[in-house]
C-alpha cells in the first residue's frame, strides 16, 4: 500500500507522519516530484524541531500530488495512495498519502499535512479522520517546499480532535525566520476539548449546502441536529463570493507557484543530467523531464497570469476579489462565532471517475475549501458519518486566531 | 555632426552590512561557496528574512538624494532564468521601490533621480577556460543575496563630463553616509541616445573610469552608424575594455512576470521614523564644503574639489591641524589633484600619508625647496609615498645651501661681468637679470629672495 | 479571451517548458475551459477594492545585522553532482 515515499526506521517515541514536502535534515523530500529525486535537505524545518521537541518520531516521509497540485492525489509521482475504506477511491489531495496512512493505521499515528485550496481539510473529509487547518502564519512556513507563498499552511492530522489538538499547540509558535510568521502566545489547545457549546453561534452558508450532493446535504443536516442538541444556536448565513473564490484563488496560487518552482532546473539539488546545449535548452530539457502534466498545466496558467498583458487582468483583478472574499467572511463572523458545512461536496471519488474529468472540473472540486483558503481562516474537518460506506466530514471554520472554537465544536461534534 | 547626447545611469551599490540582505551569512570574502546557507542558495523551503540596516542605509541615500521616501514600500519576485540566479527569480522592488523623484546637484545642473530600489545581488560566474571553449561553467553563491541599493537617474547627462563629475560625488557621498566602503562593489549600467535615436544599453561597468570610456566610444560608435547611412538599434551591449560590444541575442525575450513577494511583509516607514534617519545623517560632502569655507575660509570651489573624495576631505581636514588651511587647500586642490588627473588615478587609490604631506608643505614653508621644484617632487611623491625630504635630496630637488649657492653665485657674476658693470653704474634694473640667471643655473634650486640677498653681500657689486 | 496555440508555445518558453505539439494542443484546449470559467470574475465589481499584497496584517519584519551560522562548503554542494573544487557547475551561458 502506497501512503510513503520513505519509510523511516521507527525509534521509541510518538509516531508522526509527515507530507513529502515538508524538509527532514538527512531524510529524502520530494514533494512528490520527479524532479526533487534525491533530495536530502540539510536542514530540518521548524515545524520537524519543534514535533521532535515533543517527543515525536518520524515513520515516513508520505506521497502526495507533485507540489501540492491536486485534490485527489491522483498527481502524485510516487504511486497513487488508495482510500483505505474502499481501495477504488481517491484519499483526497493533496495530504492524500498523510490522511490514508493514518486512517489505515491501526495504532496511534499523528500527520504532519499542508494546505493551500483545501488539501488537509479534503483528505480528511474523505479518509474519515481529522484535519485542522491553521490560521496562516499561526505556523512557521520555514522549511516547507512552496506551492503559492501567501495561501500555503501546515496543520496537524490525526484521528481525533484532541490529538489534533495537542499537536497544534507543538506548533503553533512564532519563528523569526519565517517573515509572514505571527507573534502569538503559544497556548495548550487541548483545554478547548471537553467545553460545552451552550449559546456558540453557528452559521451555514446557503451556497455551500446547495454545492453539496443530496446524501452529504443530509449529513450535515444531521450533523446540525446533533449541535443544536447540545445547546448551539444554528442558523442560515450567505456568502455571496462563494464563487468568486474558485478563480481568484487559483490565479493567486499558480502566479506564485510558477514562481516557486522556477528555481528547479537541474542545478543545486534534484534531477540533473551531462550538461549538453546551453542554458535554457538544459533548463527546459530538466523542467520538461521532471515535471508531471498537472506541474506543467498549472505553471504555465500561472506564468501567463502574471504576465504584462494579462497581469491586470488576471493576477491583480484576483487579489481585489481576495479583498472581498474576506470581506464576506468578515461580515458572516459579525454575526456567527463559527461558519459550518460540508467540508467536499461529494465523498471520495472513483479513480475511473476521476480518469474522465476534465482539468477545470478537478478545479471545481475544491469549491467549498477555496473561499475559506483565500481568506486564510482557519479550519477543521471532522467526521461526520457515513455515505455508501464512504467518509463524509463537516467543515468548521472560525476567524483569525480562534482554532480555540472549532477545536471546542469539532470535540463537542465527536463526543 | 552634432547630436545631442542624452545618457542615463543605473547604478548599482553593495551596501556595507555584516550581514545580505535576506539571510545571515556574513558579507566578507570567503573561499567559493562558504558563506552560503539554504536562504541564499534557494534551497527549497527556506524563507527570506528581511535586514534592517540594509532598509536604514538606503533611507540614508534616499535622503541624502533628497528623494521622496513613500509611506509603504514591498519586494516584487522577477523571474528569469540564469545559473547564477538560486531561485531564478530576483527579490527586488518594481512596483513600490523605497524611494523615487530626487536630485543631485552637479556644477550647474540637477540631475533627477527617478527611483532607488533594494534588492539582491545573484552569484558570480566564472569559466574554467575561455567562455567559448568552456563545456559548462562555475558558480560561487557566496555573492549570491548580497544587498544592492539600484539608483536609476534619469537620462540628464549630456557628456561623459557629467557624468563622471556625478559618479565621483556620488561615491563620495555614499562613503560620507558610511553606507558603502571600497572594499564592496559598484557597477553601473548605462543608457546611451544621441539626438532622437533609440536607446543602447551599455550593462555592467565597474569602474567611473570605465563607465567614461564606455560612454565615449558609444557616443563615437552611434555617430558612426549614422554617419553611414545606418539605423541605431535598440540593443544592450557590454564594455569590453575600451569599446562596447554587441552581447549575444538572447534566445528568450525575458517576461519578468512582476508579482508582490508574498514571502516579505511590506516596510511601512511613518514620518516620524523618516525625520528620526534625517536627524541623524553625517555630514554630507555638500554641507561639509560649506563647513570648510566657512571654517577655513577657503574658496567654494577648493572647498568643493576637496570633498569631491571623501578619503580627499579626510585628509584635508587632518593636513590643516598642522598646515594654514588656505595654503593647504591650494596645493591640495589644484596642484595635487592636477598630478592625480595626469596618472588617471584617484586620490583614494593612492597611500600617501597626511604626514607625509604635511612634511612636504613644511618644506615649501620652510623654503627649503622652490615652488617649482615643489611640483616635480609631488609627481613623484604621489606615485611613491614616502618620506619628502629624503625623496627631494635624493632627486636634488631641496635647494642648495648657503655656500653652494653663494659659489654659484660668484660664478654667475662672473659670468656675467658686463650686467654687473651696468649694475656698479647704477642700473639697479639688472639685478633681477643677475638673480634670474643664478636661479637658472640653479635649475630651480634656490630661492628668489635669498639669491637677492647673497648677490647684495657680495663686495665686488661694490 | 481565447487561448491559441502560438501564446501556449510562447508562455512554454518563458517557463522554460519543452512541449510536445501534443502537449501545445491539448494545453490551448485546457486553458480555454479554465480561462471560460475564471472569466466570471470580470463580472465582479473591483472598483475602489485594494488588491489584497498582504496574506496577514503584519508589516516591518525586520532583524538585526548579525552573522550566524551558515553551511559549509560541502553541506552546500551536498545536493548536487555538479561540483568542482567547491564551486558548483552548470551549464553554460553561451
Amino acid at each position: 500500500m502506497t501512503y510513503l515515499i520513505t519509510k523511516v526506521k521507527t525509534k521509541k517515541g510518538i509516531p508522526i507522519v509527515v507530507k513529502d514536502n515538508i524538509c527532514t535534515k538527512g531524510i529524502q523530500t520530494t514533494a512528490g516530484s520527479k524532479i526533487l529525486e534525491g533530495f536530502v535537505p540539510t536542514y530540518d524545518a521548524t515545524v520537524i524541531k519543534q514535533v521532535k521537541k515533543a517527543g515525536c518520531v518520524i515513520v515516513g516521509k508520505s506521497t502526495m500530488d507533485e507540489f501540492g497540485f491536486g485534490t485527489f492525489s491522483t498527481n502524485c509521482a510516487y504511486g497513487v495512495p488508495k482510500n483505505p475504506h474502499d481501495l477504488t477511491r481517491s484519499c483526497g489531495g493533496s495530504s492524500g498519502g498523510v490522511a490514508g496512512y493514518i486512517s489505515a493505521s491501526k495504532t496511534r499515528i499523528l500527520g504532519l499535512g499542508q494546505s493551500t485550496g483545501g488539501s488537509i481539510s479534503c483528505p480528511a473529509s474523505f479518509c474519515g479522520i481529522v484535519g485542522l487547518t491553521p490560521t496562516y502564519g499561526l505556523v512557521s512556513r520555514y522549511g516547507l517546499i512552496d506551492y503559492a507563498s501567501s495561501l500555503d499552511r501546515i496543520g496537524p492530522m490525526a484521528k481525533t480532535v484532541k490529538e489534533v489538538a495537542w499537536l497544534l499547540s507543538k506548533i503553533a509558535k512564532y519563528d523569526s525566520k519565517d517573515s509572514t510568521s505571527i507573534k502569538t502566545k503559544p497556548q495548550d489547545y487541548t483545554k478547548f476539548c471537553g467545553k460545552s457549546i451552550n449559546g456558540l453561534k453557528i452559521g451555514v452558508p446557503v451556497e455551500y449546502l446547495n454545492k453539496a450532493t443530496k446524501p452529504v446535504r443530509d449529513k450535515i443536516l444531521e450533523a446540525i441536529k446533533k449541535l443544536e442538541k447540545k445547546g448551539a444556536k444554528v442558523s442560515k448565513i450567505s456568502l455571496k463570493y462563494t464563487d468568486a473564490a474558485i478563480p481568484a484563488y487559483y490565479i493567486i496560487a499558480l502566479s506564485e507557484a510558477s514562481t516557486n518552482l522556477a528555481k528547479f532546473c537541474g542545478m543545486r539539488q534534484g534531477l540533473q543530467e551531462e550538461f549538453k546545449g546551453n542554458f535554457n535548452e538544459y533548463f527546459s530539457r530538466i523542467r520538461s523531464q521532471g515535471f508531471g502534466r498537472e506541474a506543467k498545466r498549472r505553471i504555465l496558467l500561472g506564468t501567463f497570469a502574471r504576465m504584462a498583458g494579462f497581469k491586470e487582468e488576471y493576477y491583480i483583478k484576483a487579489l481585489k476579489v481576495k479583498t472581498l472574499v474576506v470581506k464576506d467572511f468578515q461580515e458572516a463572523f459579525k454575526k456567527v462565532d463559527v461558519i459550518m458545512a460540508p467540508t467536499m461536496p461529494t465523498i471520495a471519488p472513483k479513480f475511473s471517475e476521476i480518469e474522465k474529468l476534465k482539468p477545470i472540473d478537478c478545479y471545481k472540486a475544491d469549491a467549498l475549501t477555496a473561499p475559506v483558503s483565500l481568506a486564510e481562516l482557519p479550519h477543521l474537518s471532522v467526521p461526520a458519518g457515513f455515505v455508501n460506506k464512504m467518509p463524509v466530514g463537516l467543515h468548521l471554520i472560525s476567524n483569525y486566531f480562534e482554532e480555540g472554537k472549532i477545536i471546542q465544536v469539532g470535540d463537542a461534534f465527536e463526543r | 555632426m552634432h547630436l545631442n547626447a542624452k545618457i542615463g545611469l543605473e547604478i548599482h551599490v553593495q551596501l556595507n552590512t555584516k550581514s545580505k540582505l535576506f539571510c545571515t551569512c556574513s558579507t566578507n570574502l570567503a573561499k567559493p561557496n562558504s558563506h552560503v546557507c539554504e536562504v541564499c542558495l534557494g534551497m527549497p523551503g527556506s524563507k527570506p528574512v528581511l535586514n534592517k540596516k540594509a532598509v536604514d542605509f538606503s533611507v540614508m541615500l534616499a535622503l541624502a538624494l533628497n528623494c521622496k521616501v513613500p509611506k509603504i514600500s514591498r519586494f516584487d519576485r522577477k523571474t528569469y532564468f540564469y545559473p547564477d540566479l538560486p531561485k531564478n527569480y530576483q527579490i527586488t522592488q518594481y512596483n513600490f521601490p523605497i524611494a523615487q523623484k530626487g536630485y543631485l546637484q552637479i556644477l550647474n545642473k540637477k540631475i533627477q533621480i527617478r527611483r532607488i530600489q533594494i534588492e539582491e545581488d545573484p552569484g558570480a560566474i566564472t569559466y574554467p577556460y575561455h567562455i567559448d571553449v568552456s563545456k559548462y561553467s562555475l558558480i560561487d553563491y557566496n555573492r549570491s543575496g548580497f544587498p544592492l541599493c539600484e539608483v536609476v537617474t534619469e537620462p540628464d547627462f549630456s557628456s561623459s563630463k557629467e557624468v563622471k563629475k556625478f559618479l565621483k560625488m556620488f561615491i563620495s557621498m555614499i562613503k560620507h553616509l558610511g553606507i558603502y566602503s571600497s572594499n564592496n562593489s559598484f557597477r553601473v549600467d548605462t543608457n546611451v541616445s544621441i539626438g532622437r535615436n533609440p536607446r543602447v544599453e551599455i550593462k555592467n561597468i565597474g569602474s567611473i573610469k570605465d563607465v567614461v570610456s564606455a560612454i565615449e566610444y558609444e557616443i563615437y560608435r552611434q555617430k558612426f552608424v549614422l554617419e553611414s547611412g545606418k539605423k541605431i538599434t535598440q540593443q544592450t551591449r557590454r564594455f569590453a575594455g575600451s569599446t562596447t560590444e554587441a552581447m549575444r541575442e538572447k534566445e528568450t525575450e525575458e517576461e519578468y512576470g512582476h508579482i508582490i513577494d508574498p514571502d516579505l511583509p511590506p516596510i511601512v516607514l511613518t514620518a516620524l521614523h523618516i525625520n528620526q534617519i534625517k536627524k541623524k545623517l553625517p555630514e554630507l560632502p555638500y554641507q561639509r564644503a560649506k563647513r570648510m569655507f566657512n571654517q577655513y575660509k577657503i574658496n567654494k570651489h577648493q572647498a568643493l574639489a576637496i570633498v569631491s573624495e571623501k578619503e580627499l576631505a579626510d585628509f584635508y581636514e587632518k593636513v590643516v591641524k598642522h598646515i594654514e588651511p588656505k595654503f593647504a587647500a591650494g596645493w591640495i586642490s589644484t596642484q595635487l589633484l592636477k598630478v592625480l588627473n595626469y596618472n588617471n588615478i584617484y586620490f583614494s587609490e593612492i597611500n600617501l600619508t597626511s604626514q607625509q604631506f604635511i612634511s612636504f608643505l613644511k618644506l615649501i614653508q620652510a623654503k627649503e625647496i622652490s615652488d617649482r621644484a615643489a611640483d616635480l617632487l609631488l609627481r613623484e611623491l604621489v606615485l611613491k609615498p614616502q618620506n619628502p625630504k629624503k625623496l627631494a635630496e635624493k632627486l636634488n630637488l631641496l635647494n642648495l645651501t648657503e655656500d653652494e649657492l653663494s659659489k654659484l653665485i660668484n660664478i654667475v657674476l662672473k659670468k656675467n661681468k658686463d650686467s654687473v658693470d651696468q649694475y656698479k653704474k647704477g642700473k639697479t634694473k639688472v639685478l633681477a637679470f643677475l638673480i634670474g640667471q643664478v636661479i637658472r643655473e640653479s635649475k630651480g634650486r634656490a630661492d628668489a629672495k635669498i639669491v637677492k640677498e647673497l648677490i647684495m653681500k657680495k663686495s665686488f657689486l661694490y | 479571451m481565447k487561448i491559441n496555440k502560438e501564446l501556449v508555445k510562447k508562455v512554454a518558453k518563458i517557463a522554460r517548458l519543452t512541449l510536445s505539439e501534443q502537449e501545445v494542443k491539448q494545453f490551448s484546449e485546457d486553458f480555454n475551459d479554465i480561462l471560460q470559467d475564471f472569466s466570471k470574475l470580470k463580472k465582479i465589481n473591483t472598483d475602489n477594492v485594494e488588491p489584497s499584497f498582504d496574506p496577514i496584517a503584519i508589516q516591518n519584519v525586520l532583524r538585526l545585522d548579525n552573522v550566524e551560522r551558515c553551511l559549509s562548503n560541502s553541506d552546500a554542494l551536498s545536493n548536487t553532482k555538479s561540483k568542482e573544487n567547491g564551486f558548483f557547475k552548470g551549464p553554460k551561458t553561451i
